[in-house]
């Protein structure tokens, strides 16, 4: 049983620069994370 | 922004908890418009509302705005093309069975199958009280009403317009379960059953859950996710093995706890590195 998802709120939201952030480096990462 | 490919192994939910962004009540619209479509593009996996009818006082309370969350959720059904939608959670006395099950069967078909069933037991009585909801006083009696609310809506999707049986439940009542036009998601939306005790919860998800969340253990603060799935491995292995518990669900407050500091969740700790708040995690069977 391993993490397959996470929900996060994101600070900021209405800004959107998280939302790039979040493109750019979080799911990336993200997609090589094998759920362990 | 670029669309990742989607094949991830673990997938990112955005919770939105609080609209209280600059535009105000006025710009709200277009405001949640270009932020879920922003999500979606940025890649990730599912948007949740938290339903509330008031600010829930750990997000600053009463007088900061909220709106309701099976509309916000048409809202954002009608602007995305991708995205899971759920309520995180729905509270289970606030809307009769039968009417919640036709909420998230429309949400779903509307959406072209992207509804999750998201609910509790509720946790807010100052707003139900407020607003004149229904909210038991009693936990046990609103874990039993959210037992049979979740029965009502299975005789509701199953097979391809309903049981069509009487349901006579201590809190449910169903005279005819007749649910046209049946979800678009078979056998059913998923159920995602928000909470984390041991005693009501985790047997809930085990009978009835696809998908679980629940806060860390508040007998072992330090072994959060690692009590929580254990938990759950032992209630399913003991009462439901002939269901695939998908996933349960931890919560961290921050980028200092064991999770985000543990390296066998780095990605995570990035997210806590860049003041996004983590909270809620969900790991597979």
């Amino acid at each position: 049983m391993g993490i397959q998802t996470v929900f996060g709120q994101l600070v900021g939201v209405d800004r959107m620069t998280p939302f790039e952030v979040m493109a750019r480096e979080v799911i990336p990462a993200v997609a090589e994370f094998a759920p362990s | 922004l670029e669309r990742p490919s989607s094949d991830h192994a673990v997938r990112l939910g955005l919770h939105i908890n609080d609209m209280n962004w600059r535009g105000g009540a006025a710009g709200l619209r277009s405001d949640l418009r270009e932020i879920v479509q922003a999500a979606e593009a940025a890649g990730f996996d599912s948007i949740a509302v938290a339903d509330h009818v008031w600010v829930h006082p750990i997000m600053g309370g009463p007088t900061r705005s909220h709106v309701e969350a099976y509309t916000t959720l048409g809202f954002i059904a009608a602007h995305t093309e991708r995205v899971r939608l759920l309520a995180l959670a729905t509270a289970a006395p606030y809307r009769r069975a039968g009417l919640l099950a036709k909420i998230v069967t429309t949400l779903d078909v509307l959406s072209g199958g992207r509804a999750v069933l998201g609910i509790g037991s509720g946790d807010y009585a100052e707003e139900a009280d407020g607003l004149g909801l229904p909210f038991p006083s009693s936990a046990g009696e609103r874990f039993d009403l959210l037992e049979e609310t979740i029965r009502a809506c299975l005789e509701m999707w199953q097979g391809d317009h309903g049981s069509d049986r009487r349901l006579d439940g201590e809190h449910v009542r169903l005279g005819r379960a007749l649910n046209l036009p049946q979800s678009l998601s078979r056998p059913h939306p998923p159920i995602l059953i928000a909470g984390s005790g041991e005693r009501r919860t985790l047997p809930l998800v085990a009978r009835y859950g696809d998908h679980a969340t629940s806060d860390r253990h508040p007998r072992s603060p330090a072994s959060s996710i690692s009590c929580t799935v254990c938990a759950m491995r032992r209630v399913a292995t003991t009462t439901r093995s002939r269901r695939r518990l998908r996933f349960g669900t931890t919560s961290v407050r921050g980028a200092r706890t064991p999770l985000t500091s543990s390296s066998s969740y780095a990605p995570c700790r990035a997210w806590g590195s860049r003041r996004f708040s983590a909270s809620w995690w969900e790991s597979t069977a």
